[in-house]
């Protein structure tokens, strides 16, 4: 038998296990999230370097194939392409048009609130049940055909969804609208956040409105534009929704989508390792243009 | 540089909130005006109004011999230094201070002598890189100024800039404001509802109450001949003693009947106030400060009061005591009291039962017990009548 512990080992036992405490009681936490959340999230990746089917019990090792048939012309350049596209656009006008909102909501307009709201709602609805409507309004016989008709303009009318050259920006079109209102929204936090007292300050110091806007607003709301832009970059490089519902990816893989290829290709297709590799770059992609823009956007906030 | 006048200048606030009524007022170019009186007089207001921030709804504003009235901030050539600064946090000092001289298109070396210029005449030069908010509140207090003097504008408008800075500071900073004012010779109109702020610094001060100007001119003026009670009782510090009393003829002259004294008034109080024969037989409000009230012996003592508290200061010493006669308790002297700094009194206040307190300012050296009847004599000369139905001082 040996000899009982000294109160001094004791004592450090006692510290050792009160700091460890916390991570204890986390553990059960951390485990379902783990297996819930990131071990699926892995071992995906996994079959990306597989032929899987997703049904059989077998998987052959591919190694890199996958990821070659994506960087393919005619497998998905394209739809890298496309996704890069889409989120520009919506990086650039919801960013833009979501500012030029905000400032003008926030004056001492009597119809406000009721305008917010109205800007708000598209995306605050399901952007599935909306793109369809959208899809509606931009078929051949459609309500938007209809108004250039109205307007004598029905040299312009196509079917907006079903032409190559159109449907893409159609699809830009509808994600704009509907984000616009979520980042107007952060952009009007962000200038509740500027002292009112600066106003005053810049109105009596008699600088023009550019530059009240260029040297004072701009910079006092860099927190709110890092958090509008990483948004809608990632909701941009992610667009789904709205593509299923106006094209579902078409004409002939025309809005193909990085988002919808992954969905297609492991469901509809049963090719799983081939949607895995697709998956795995559009995280990949997502993951390295969000940071690098926060990292690029955050830098230029400490300057300030 | 340029005069400022304002005439019947009134304003309403949308929500139909009177802030400002019927004000005239003409500031002379190079003039220090304070514009003093307790929270919500509409002071700063009528500087927004001033400044442009504000529309005017009634009457004019001029500057020089322009009218202002519609005229944007950034037009009239008026520097102004907020109550918070109102500093650009994301400017470095020099950037702040140059801002306005950037608005204005200044070519880029002019700014930068004029930025060293103003920041050397403020301490401030070794500061010009650093953000706001790495400086003290009376550094930021500097940089305010600085915007405010680069530019050498028409005339400085400051709301309250002191009012966020410790006593000690705030008081070097009074002296270096006015100075700063009397050197550069630019109008400026300054807001406080600080009296003694208002008097240290004002070559002229105008006293608003509820919006509405109670009295203008220069400090010691308007300290020894308030116009109304209001006036009387706000500024001063300690504030002014006030207690009603009868007035009673006696043979050629009047009498002031306490509840249980009599204080005769001299020839010199009575001959300058021929108006006192309507009083007769009716009560006024009698005010004297407390510097003009003594402790002397019983032979020529005209009061007699009795000490509750004395509180020795160092150089003076308060010795506060009861007489048995009605207090004022005029809305004018209570909304005065609420707002004045170190007076311990209540408002319109009573010790007992029909009793006010006066406060006396006197010699520290005297030895005085509480309980203690002491005689008291006041110096008429700078005694106080007031018309208890109107408020307005008896001076006629
Ligand atoms: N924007 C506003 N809208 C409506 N009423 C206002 C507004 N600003 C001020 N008021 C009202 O106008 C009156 C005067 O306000 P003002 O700010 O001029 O007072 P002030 O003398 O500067 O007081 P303080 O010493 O507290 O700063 C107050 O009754 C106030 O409630
Ligand atoms: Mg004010």
């Amino acid at each position: 038998m040996s000899a009982p512990p000294s109160k001094a080992v004791l004592r450090r036992r006692r510290k050792i296990l009160v700091r460890h405490v916390p991570w204890v009681l986390a553990i059960p936490g951390i485990v379902l999230m783990l297996v819930l959340r990131f071990l699926p999230a892995v071992g995906s990746a996994g079959y990306a370097f597989t032929d899987w089917n997703g049904l059989t019990l077998s998987a052959n090792s591919v190694g890199l194939d996958n990821f070659g048939r994506i960087f393919s012309r005619g497998g998905g350049l394209g739809a890298l392409a496309n996704t890069l596209i889409l989120a520009g656009v919506l990086l650039v006008v919801a960013n833009v048009g979501g500012l030029a909102l905000a400032l003008g909501l926030r004056g001492p307009l009597k119809t406000r609130n009721l305008l917010r709201a109205m800007f708000f709602i598209p995306f605050a609805l399901s952007h599935l049940a909306t793109g369809y409507i959208w899809q509606f309004i931009f078929s051949y016989k459609g309500p938007f055909n209809q108004i250039l008709d109205g307007l004598g303009l029905d040299s312009l009318q196509k079917a907006w969804t079903a032409d190559p050259q159109w449907a893409l920006y159609t699809i830009a079109l509808v994600i704009c609208w509907q984000y616009t209102g979520l980042t107007m929204i952060i952009y009007l936090a962000g200038l509740e956040g500027i002292p009112e007292e600066l106003d005053d300050a810049v109105a009596v110091d008699g600088a023009s409105r550019w530059m009240k806007f260029r040297r004072v607003t701009l910079p006092l709301l860099a927190p709110a534009l890092t958090v509008a832009c990483t948004l809608t970059l990632i909701w941009g490089l992610g667009a789904f929704d709205q593509v299923i519902a106006l094209t579902g990816g078409g004409p002939s893989g025309a809005t193909e989508t990085l988002a919808t290829m992954v969905w297609k290709n492991t469901f509809v297709f049963g090719e799983y390792g081939y949607g895995a590799a697709l998956a795995l770059v559009l995280a990949l992609i997502v993951a390295c243009m969000a940071l690098a823009q926060m990292f690029l956007l955050r830098r230029r906030e400490d300057k300030l | 540089m340029a005069t400022i006048s304002l005439s019947s200048v009134g304003k309403v606030y949308p929500g139909g909130t009177r802030a400002v009524s019927d004000l005239n007022l003409d500031i002379e170019d190079g003039e220090f005006m304070v514009f003093v009186g307790p929270s919500g007089c509409g002071k700063t207001t009528a500087l927004r109004m001033v400044a442009g921030l504000e529309d005017i709804t009634e009457g004019t504003i001029s500057i020089g011999d322009r009218v202002v009235n519609g005229v944007d901030p950034g037009k009239r050539d008026l520097a102004m230094v907020f109550q918070n600064y109102a500093l650009y946090p994301h400017m470095s000092i020099f950037e702040n201070i140059a801002f306005p001289l950037r608005a204005r298109h200044m070519a880029k070396d002019e700014i930068r002598s004029r930025v060293e210029r103003a920041a050397g005449l403020l301490g401030l030069t070794e500061y010009l890189r650093r953000k706001p908010r790495t400086l003290s509140g009376g550094q930021r207090q500097r940089v305010a100024m600085g915007r405010a003097i680069v530019r050498e504008p028409q005339a400085f408008l400051m709301d309250e800039p002191l009012s966020n800075l410790d006593a000690k500071l705030r008081v070097q900073m009074r002296s270096e404001i006015a100075n700063l004012q009397k050197e550069l010779g630019i109008t400026t109109v300054y807001v406080t509802h600080d009296q003694v702020e208002a008097m240290t610094m004002g070559r002229r001060i105008a006293v608003m109450r509820k919006g509405v100007l109670q009295q203008e001119g220069p400090p010691q003026n308007v300290y020894a001949h308030p116009a109304n009670i209001f006036v009387a009782a706000f500024i001063g510090s300690p504030g002014m003693n006030f207690f009603e009393a009868r007035v009673e003829r006696c043979e050629a002259s009047y009498q002031l009947h306490l509840r249980d004294q009599v204080l005769s008034l001299e020839p010199g109080v009575v001959r300058g106030r021929p108006s006192l024969e309507a009083f007769v037989g009716r009560c006024v409000g009698v005010g004297v400060r407390p510097e003009n009230l003594a402790l002397v012996d019983e032979s020529s003592g005209s009061l007699r009061a009795r000490v509750s508290r004395v509180e020795v200061l160092g150089a003076e010493a308060l010795v506060y005591a009861d007489i048995a006669a009605k207090a004022v308790v005029a809305d004018e002297v209570i909304e005065a009291a609420d707002s004045g700094e170190g007076d311990t009194r209540a408002p319109g206040s009573t010790g007992d039962e029909g009793e006010v307190t006066l406060i006396i300012r006197t010699d520290p050296s005297l030895e005085i017990d509480v309980g203690d009847r002491i005689p008291i004599s006041v110096r008429q000369d700078r005694l106080h009548l007031f018309d208890i139905g109107t408020g307005m001082a008896i001076w006629t």
